[in-house]
């Protein structure tokens, strides 16, 4: 049975990030942490600078988070390991585990059996590096024991609503989007270059005789959607951002934390939106883009 | 042997007279690694001459599509073409179909290689974790058995030369991509998109691919575009654009040791650039 509620579920990158999500309302917080081992990459899915520093930092966060009753989900959802990287890998889990942490975001098949044959009894969270389309791949994952899946940027809501019923939490996105299937994905980015990409989904390409952002990432976004992802029974809703401005994540958290609440106590997509736009003005322009993850757009209609 | 794969089934005429004008050991491939309406119709393998051998992908599976492309994959069997490869993308219908002969296919293998600026990312790494990086993620023994339990008997890789090296160190059936290595899937299909059609109606619209040249950056301080500098510039490739999957042109050619070889066709539209 599905809970009716949905946890909030926010990035931390630091003890300052961390108290400020869990004061904007966030359930949950998820993070990665630094590792001496490499110069830019990391183990978390994202490269240098979107991480915790240190292990005293990530004790610290975990000790704040659990005093306030939130749950930290430990990032070490890199999508590809090896044999020689396999005793970094083990050290790196540890370090999360003996911090304290309460489940491991993995993103690499391989590594999900590892962590059980370790002996690990955390919670394994599914990645949305795995590319978890449909049921059959479901089955697989709680195969390995993972308790919840992250599922991919773009689903639709039917879909999300058959997937509800396989005996899993799922975990899905709210604000943001990668354009690209992420585990797939090697249009790297914010991985500590020294040059500025900038975000490749989203530049503009010479195409077919014109200059166009055809590779599409914009700023989605869902709140509309709120009271339809608890009425499936989603379990958490995620704020993508450990790299992104603080303040910006902040402001985003208050805005669905308040949707959400509003969406708990009954108001429907209309006065949740209208209250998203009173609080927030600038959310006006993301409704102008109508790039709502979960409703009928320009964006879902090219969905395969 | 090499294999000249196509979702245009306009064109197998076309290719079965190439394979036999050029006298070559080659067979057909069907299908579509990223999307469910460039399957071929059943009649359409079925049709296909047993002079040559023949492959069927099958492409990453969203949900709304999982029962119809399981029950593709069951039909594809049981049409009894010997020595049928079928290559699956999605770990949900590997898990979940039975399928005789299964290859893992470029949405199941991965290489680090397949970033365009792999060497920029890992610059400042030990050689130690450079090497470790340049592999398939099928080169982790864990990852590798726990495929093999499911039944894969090959392997699909890009032809590039620090993948090719690391998937032959596997000792397990190999077969290359030639010339165009796969950057992104999508599951919002960027060529749909860019003329405004819908998924399956646009299936027309990406029997060739459309290039794309890096005009300005989307810069993440000020949140605007921006010319790319130079050193982008260096590192940034043409990319090209095939209905929902991103890829980038790689001139190696040294294919030597993999088990076969495979070549997009609709990557040419003309195919006297294949076999001139």
């Amino acid at each position: 049975m599905h809970p009716k509620r949905m946890n909030l579920m926010a990035p931390a990158s630091s003890y300052q990030t961390a108290v400020s999500v869990i004061d904007a309302g966030a359930d949950e917080i998820y993070l990665g942490l630094e590792n001496q081992n490499f110069a830019n990459l990391n183990l978390s899915g994202r490269g240098r600078g979107c991480n915790v520093p240190t292990l005293s930092e990530l004790e610290k966060i975990v000790e704040f988070s659990h005093k306030n009753g939130i749950q930290v989900d430990y990032a070490v959802n890199t999508p590809f390991l090896s044999d020689e990287l396999e005793e970094i890998f083990i050290s790196h889990v540890m370090a999360g585990v003996d911090a304290g942490v309460d489940a491991l975001i993995i993103g690499e098949l391989g590594a999900m059996h590892l962590v059980r044959e370790l002996g690990i009894t955390l919670p394994v969270h599914a990645s949305v590096l795995l590319n978890t389309f449909n049921i059959g791949q479901i089955e697989l994952l709680k195969s390995f024991g993972a308790s919840k899946v992250v599922l991919p940027f773009k689903m639709d809501l039917d879909e999300i609503r058959m997937l509800s019923t396989s005996g899993i939490d799922l975990e899905i996105f709210g604000q943001f989007g990668c354009s690209n299937i992420n585990g797939t994905c090697h249009l790297i980015h914010s991985a500590g270059e020294s040059i500025n990409l900038g975000l490749p989904c989203r530049a503009n390409y010479s195409v077919g005789g014109r200059v166009h952002p055809i590779l599409d990432a914009g700023t989605d976004c869902s709140i509309c959607s709120i009271p339809d992802l608890i009425e499936i029974g989603v379990s958490a809703l995620k704020i993508v951002g450990r790299g992104m401005n603080p303040e910006m994540i902040r402001s985003i958290v208050q805005i669905y934390r308040g949707c959400i609440d509003l969406a708990l106590a009954g108001y429907d997509s209309g006065a949740i939106r209208d209250y998203a736009l009173t609080e927030e003005p600038f959310w006006q322009l993301l409704c102008e883009q109508r790039r709502c993850k979960y409703l009928k757009t320009y964006v879902t209609d090219s969905y395969v | 042997m090499i294999e000249l794969r196509t979702s245009n089934y306009s064109r197998i005429e076309e290719i079965m007279r190439l394979i036999e004008d050029a006298d070559m050991d080659a067979g057909i491939g069907v299908g579509s690694e990223g999307c469910v309406h460039k399957l071929p119709p059943i009649e359409v393998i079925a049709g296909i001459p047993d002079t040559v051998c023949v492959t069927l992908v099958t492409p990453i599976t969203p949900q709304k599509h999982f029962d119809r492309v399981c029950a593709y994959v069951h039909e594809a069997n049981d049409l009894g073409i010997k020595d049928l490869r079928i290559v699956v993308n999605d770990l949900g219908i590997l898990y979940s179909c039975e399928i005789a002969h299964p290859v893992a296919g470029r949405g199941i293998v991965h290489t680090s290689e397949a970033c365009p600026w792999v060497d920029h990312i890992l610059r400042d790494e030990s050689d130690y974790v450079r090497d470790a990086y340049l592999q398939t993620n099928l080169n982790y023994s864990r990852t590798f058995a726990l495929l093999k339990d499911m039944g894969i008997e090959g392997i699909e890789i890009d032809l590039l030369p620090r993948t090719v090296a690391a998937a032959k160190r596997l000792d397990f059936p190999v077969y290359a991509h030639l010339e165009y290595a796969v950057v992104a899937y999508a599951r919002s299909c960027h060529t749909a998109r860019f003329y405004h059609e819908k998924p399956p109606a646009c299936a027309h619209l990406c029997n060739s691919p459309m290039e794309l040249e890096l005009r300005d950056i989307f810069d993440l301080e000020s949140l605007s575009f921006a010319p790319p500098d130079i050193e982008v510039k260096n590192v940034f490739p043409v990319l090209y654009l095939l209905g929902n999957t991103i890829y980038m042109k790689s001139d190696y050619e040294d294919a030597s040791g993999v088990d076969g070889t495979i070549v997009n066709v609709d990557m040419y539209p003309d195919p006297d650039i294949l076999f001139p």
